[in-house]
């Protein structure tokens, strides 16, 4: 019950300090407010799909349908971070440029991972069997990420860009004051921990969901390296309280 | 060549989504031996053959193929085992020879058109062996199975409802067959009768899930 | 210690299912006809919604290349749903190991994607009156995007055939995947079109080509693990 409400006056008091406190950046006037809740965002969502490959290629190596369940979760609440991102730096470019949308290479690759990530989404909506699911989406997600790097590094930094990242990440004597840097991390911290909170509900409602216990043992190690049915009994039951917990934090949250 | 051949299930089974099909079968079957797990339908005797074969993963526990002291892996499972059963679908488009073919080729063998020609003539296809799957009957389909599960001699043979859809003469065949496969490996079936073949060395009875 | 893979030929495995995958495609009557009427459909469409007249060699390469991703995004899933509607999925996966038989799909998208692009290049240069300035590298163009749409689709019309929507889920999938390859197709075809120098052509070609070849690689790495369960 703690960690939620510090969170949530955490929060209110980034909010109220980005409007209050920070003296407007060089550049960006007025909008510079909008930077605290554009940029931690973008980070977040980057890091949740990392983590999401990261537990992809753990399912195809061990076949752990937990490492599944983490890689579903985390790319969802990225698609939900990435979104926040997407519609932040709409207004913001509304404000800046003096148009909503103007295919600017962030732009365009933000746009890209939200419809490539849209689609791994949709893609675990349509199949039934949990290991066929595991399978394809860790597959999908792997060979989405291959074209990542491209989108994430080479595009933004290959086309010419009018995107402020050079006065916010412009080294260490970038362009922030001392109160906007400490908003900012103020935001970021906010930010994950508020995916921290999601995350942690989200997995325990699809342990919920996902029993009884599977492991895929055809990519578990075949003969070397196999502890004689680990995935029958390793998994928490649901039991009565963490059952309560899960719908008590779903009601908190919507 | 000393080694054992036999396969060996340890603890196996399989749950589709919160369905669990099949729970903690553990056997082991010998060479030159027979099986048969009979059961009603929906008890799970085709997840546990596609399992043997490798075609579905297990849930739980695991399945080893043994030829000759040799551990198959996934190449060798391949040319080591025929498998007749109903999951199995035939190209209504081709032949029964380019079926042969086929079946020789994509596991890395060679086809030989007078070897080809034999086993088709085993399973009573010779004569139509160049119309197209389409214009056969169930009980054709079921004989070009038969033919395509031993066209490559292999030590494993899993034949699931090994009688369906067959005539008196074809079953006929199939037994033949069955006897055949004993004297050189394994034979490991399912059928939902267990009067249907009463030769077996081993029986399991499976209860539905 | 495994049995020595002995005698084990991928390639001539991968040429056998190739001729199967060929047979069954052009022996079957709801085939590859049916796929190059409607490309053909689709190009007369967009020649009479445009009134026949194209504004300039940007605009004309984007809708030939957006006619064909969408013939693209029909055909590229039909051998796998195929496969798994006849139940003959499990038949191949039996008897071959994955590599050929993605080596052999990926041909036969190729061979497919280049055929109905035969068809639909011609109708559509004639029915927009655009004139054939750089043959070779039109030509190139075309090639070059017709592999990097196969290469990158190929794998992901196979996991869109595993779902319970088949091949209708192919587009959702595969989009935001290919609209670098369309990029480069684009801007490729349309300098071709212009009469362009290989100054600008080449670039494009080269993206095409790596698309391509980082596809095909990490196609062939993952596609065990979507068609094989064992």
């Amino acid at each position: 019950m703690g960690w939620p409400a510090v969170l949530a006056v955490g929060m209110s008091a980034t909010i109220v300090a980005a409007f209050l406190f920070v003296p407007p950046v060089r550049g960006l006037g007025a909008t510079t407010t909008i930077l605290f809740f554009h940029v931690p965002p973008a980070w977040v969502a980057v890091s949740a799909w990392l983590l999401s490959l990261l537990h992809s290629v753990l399912y195809l190596r061990r076949g752990d349908l937990r490492s599944d369940r983490k890689a579903g979760v985390h790319a969802e609440l990225g698609l939900v971070f990435c979104a926040i991102t997407v519609v932040t730096g709409a207004i913001w470019a509304r404000g800046t440029w003096g148009v909503y949308w103007n295919w600017d290479p962030r732009q365009t690759s933000a746009l890209m991972l939200l419809l490539i990530y849209f689609a791994y989404v949709g893609l675990r909506g349509t199949i039934a069997d949990p290991i066929r699911r595991a399978r394809s989406s860790a597959a999908y997600a792997i060979f989405a990420f291959a074209g990542v790097p491209f989108l994430m590094f080479v595009v933004p930094r290959a086309f010419p860009s009018l995107h402020p990242s050079p006065i916010i990440g412009g080294g260490a004597g970038g362009g922030l004051g001392p109160a906007a840097r400490i908003v900012f991390a103020a935001s970021l911290a906010a930010f994950t921990g508020l995916y921290a909170w999601m995350y942690g509900i989200r997995l325990r409602l699809e342990a919920l969901a996902g029993r009884p216990a599977h492991r895929d043992t055809a990519l578990s190690g075949g003969l070397d390296g196999l502890v004689p049915d680990v995935g029958a009994g390793s998994e928490p039951a649901p039991t009565g309280d963490l059952a309560v917990a899960a719908t008590l934090a779903v009601t908190r949250f919507s | 060549m000393a080694g054992p051949t036999q396969v060996v299930l340890e603890g196996v089974g399989r749950s589709y989504g919160r369905r669990l099909v099949l729970r903690g079968i553990t056997l082991t079957i010998p060479d030159r031996s027979s099986f048969l797990a009979w059961g009603p339908n929906g008890s799970g005797k085709t997840t546990l053959l596609a399992a043997i074969c490798g075609l579905v993963a297990c849930t739980q526990g695991r399945v080893i193929l043994c030829v000759d002291g040799h551990v198959l892996d996934a190449g060798g499972r391949r040319r080591q085992l025929g498998l007749v059963s109903p999951i199995l679908g035939l190209y209504p488009q081709l032949t029964a020879e380019e079926h042969l073919e086929l079946a020789l080729k994509a596991r890395g063998l060679g086809a030989d058109r007078a070897a080809v020609r034999t086993v088709l003539g085993k399973v009573g296809l010779d004569r139509r062996r160049r119309d197209p799957v389409a214009e056969y009957s169930t009980g054709m389909a079921q004989r070009l199975k038969y033919a395509l599960a031993i066209a490559h001699q292999p030590r494993i043979l899993v034949l699931d409802e090994p009688f369906s859809n067959l005539d008196p003469e074809g079953a006929g065949m199939a037994r033949a067959i069955m006897d055949d496969q004993v004297r050189r490996g394994i034979v490991v079936a399912a059928a939902c009768d267990r009067g249907e073949w009463t030769d077996a060395h081993t029986v399991l009875s499976l209860a539905p899930a | 210690m495994r049995i020595p893979s002995c005698r084990s030929r991928p390639l001539e495995a991968a040429g056998a299912l190739f001729v199967k995958d060929l047979r069954v495609e052009l022996r079957s009557r709801m085939g590859w006809g049916l796929l190059a009427a409607s490309a053909a459909g689709i190009t007369i469409a967009a020649s009479f919604a445009f009134g026949g007249i194209l504004p300039d060699p940007l605009t004309a390469a984007a809708l030939l290349w957006i006619i064909v991703l969408l013939v693209a995004m029909a055909g590229l899933p039909q051998t796998f749903v195929r496969e798994q509607e006849q139940g003959t999925a499990w038949t191949v996966r039996l008897w071959a190991d994955p590599a050929p038989v993605l080596a052999a799909k990926l041909c036969l998208n190729f061979l497919l994607l280049l055929g109905l692009a035969a068809l639909i290049v011609p109708l559509y240069g004639l029915l927009f009156n655009l004139p054939l300035a750089a043959p070779a590298a039109l030509a190139a163009s075309v090639l070059g995007g017709c592999a990097a749409l196969a290469a990158s689709g190929t794998l992901l019309a196979a996991i869109a055939a595993g779902t319970g929507a088949r091949g209708l889920l192919l587009p959702l999938l595969a989009i935001p995947l290919q609209l670098p390859p369309l990029a480069a197709a684009v801007q490729s075809t349309a300098t071709a079109m212009t009469g362009g120098g290989g100054a600008t052509l080449l670039p494009a070609l080269v993206l095409l080509a790596a698309q391509t070849a980082v596809s095909g690689l990490i196609s062939f790495m993952l596609f065990r693990y979507i068609w094989d369960e064992g």
